[in-house]
């Protein structure tokens, strides 16, 4: 059996152990399974299987325990965070971390590196930065590179991402006016939710899974992202969502015209991590389209962090859609000169000059090989029929 | 007269956790500030954290756990007393709020 299959099949047992029904066999882990698994993030849900030798079990109950203990940490210090913000007015919701890995059948399993907090009032954030960095946080200067978040790193050097927006604006200004509608609802759609004894705010199920998919679109449309993330929506999914809050999510990714990606993903999960067809909201979709997807997803490693050259998916393969991607990257990085149109040829240069020192300094790659890799990953994300559906 | 707060059971203040083969420990009555690491618990120390979640109290837990570990009933509440100490739950006290909590 394959390495990747071998993972895969552990994956499914490690979400869907407790189902009723399960029969699932164990395959043997082996370091190549064990190196797989690192790579995406996950060797803590190998916890419990079996081993080709002691010193790989050994090895795997160390990182397991070791995120147990990283969890709770986490957990105490998001308690802190967000009960110092609630106190000065600053409500938050808690995204990803403790949020998401309370759909796991063992929480401290789900692998997470920062506290992701959504300001509900994004007015907020310089209050709220002023008030952090009074307790003990700094602002982490060369970290401040996306548009949606600021980023503090306390005593201890755990990354507070404080959210503005659930995700960084999209390169369409329809898609970018539903991200602003859906940042109006979500106050309306907040849990207190009892996380190993601590209430957390987080967001309703259905709110929590369209979350989770635009968080995976974002990171698919730069440099991808790996099998954890499959893993967050296959433990969502594990949990019966109500009718409503089905209908939440289902809602929101066809506002978002992303409906196409939300079924590749879920599929996915049906098919290579067991869920159960009935779970899944969305129709099934082509299998020869979710191996596609996982092919990426694998090389991916987690937040494509595998391949240099691998940097962004187009919308399509044509010149076009290099262009839209070259326009958008360039108003990301100059989300306020980039407003005024004057400016446009002289931002175009810079990013085009940055993009290509990167290359050849940061990332080793040639531009060559990025657009090769982008043209790729843009006909697989033309197939998921991405803001088209 | 302000009324004294209730104190809080060993269910109210504590979860008790069972991951990577280890058994832990969570104060959940911490804010956070400073961050407290759970207590790791051996099996024993473990079952004994059951029966306070179970809600028994601490005469009841001491003659289950001699009748269960085969010692005398005083034995038994001595070791119940060195857990207690050891986590920094007052079972018996009528208070349990030993400081830096909320």
């Amino acid at each position: 059996m394959r390495t990747e299959e071998i993972l895969l099949n552990t994956m499914r047992n490690a979400i869907f152990q407790q189902s009723e029904n399960a029969n699932y066999t164990n395959y043997e882990v082996d370091e190549a399974v064990y190196a797989l698994a690192k790579a995406h993030t996950v060797t803590p849900l190998l916890f419990g299987t079996s081993f080709s030798s002691d010193a790989l079990k050994q090895k795997v109950q160390s990182d397991a325990k070791q995120n147990a203990l990283q969890c709770y940490r986490f957990l105490f210090r998001t308690k802190f965070f967000v009960r110092l913000l609630a106190e000065n007015d600053i409500p938050v919701v808690v995204l990803k971390g403790v949020s998401a890995a309370r759909y796991y059948p063992v929480p401290e399993y789900r692998k997470s590196g920062d506290i992701d907090l959504l300001l509900l009032n994004p007015t907020q954030s310089e209050k709220a930065v002023s008030l952090l960095q009074k307790n003990g946080c700094f602002l982490s200067e060369d970290e401040q590179n996306e548009n949606h978040q600021i980023v503090l790193r306390d005593k201890d050097g755990i990354a507070i991402e404080l959210h503005v927006l659930l995700v960084e604006p999209f390169d369409a200004a329809e898609t970018n006016a539903v991200l602003e509608n859906l940042a109006r609802e979500i106050p309306r759609h907040i849990e207190h939710v009892d996380i190993f004894g601590v209430p957390f705010p987080v967001l309703s199920d259905g709110y929590q899974a369209a979350a989770l998919m635009l968080h995976a679109l974002q990171h698919f449309l730069r440099a991808g992202f790996g099998l954890k993330l499959l893993v967050d929506f296959a433990a969502l999914f594990s949990h019966s969502l109500s009718k409503e809050e089905t209908e939440h999510f289902v809602r929101i990714v066809n506002d978002f015209r992303i409906t196409g990606f939300a079924e590749t993903v879920l599929s996915s999960c049906v098919y290579f991590l067991g869920l159960p067809e009935k779970q899944n909201p969305l129709r099934l979709c082509d299998r020869a389209l979710c191996d596609r997807f996982l092919s990426d997803l694998l090389s991916a490693e987690e937040f494509g962090h595998s391949e240099a050259s691998r940097m962004v998916a187009l919308r399509g393969t044509g010149l076009g859609d290099y262009l839209r991607e070259f326009h958008h990257q360039t108003v990301l990085q100059n989300p306020a000169l980039s407003k005024k149109k004057l400016f446009l040829p002289v931002l175009y240069t810079r990013t085009l000059a940055k993009f290509l020192r990167n290359n050849l300094t940061g990332r080793k790659t040639s531009a060559i090989s990025v657009f090769v890799s982008a043209k790729e990953r843009g006909a697989l994300s033309y197939d998921m029929e991405i803001f088209r559906r | 007269m302000e009324k004294e707060a209730e104190p809080m059971t060993f269910s109210e203040r504590y979860v008790l956790r069972n991951a990577a083969g280890t058994y832990f420990l969570l104060d959940t009555t911490q804010s956070g500030e400073p961050y407290r690491k759970p207590f790791v618990l051996n099996e024993q120390a473990a079952s004994l954290s059951r029966l306070f979640s179970d809600g028994f109290d601490e005469e009841n837990i001491a003659k289950i756990w001699a009748d269960e570990n085969g010692i005398s009933v005083s034995e038994a509440t001595r070791d119940i007393a060195d857990f207690c100490a050891a986590i920094g739950f007052a079972a018996t006290a009528a208070t349990l709020n030993n400081g830096d909590d909320e």
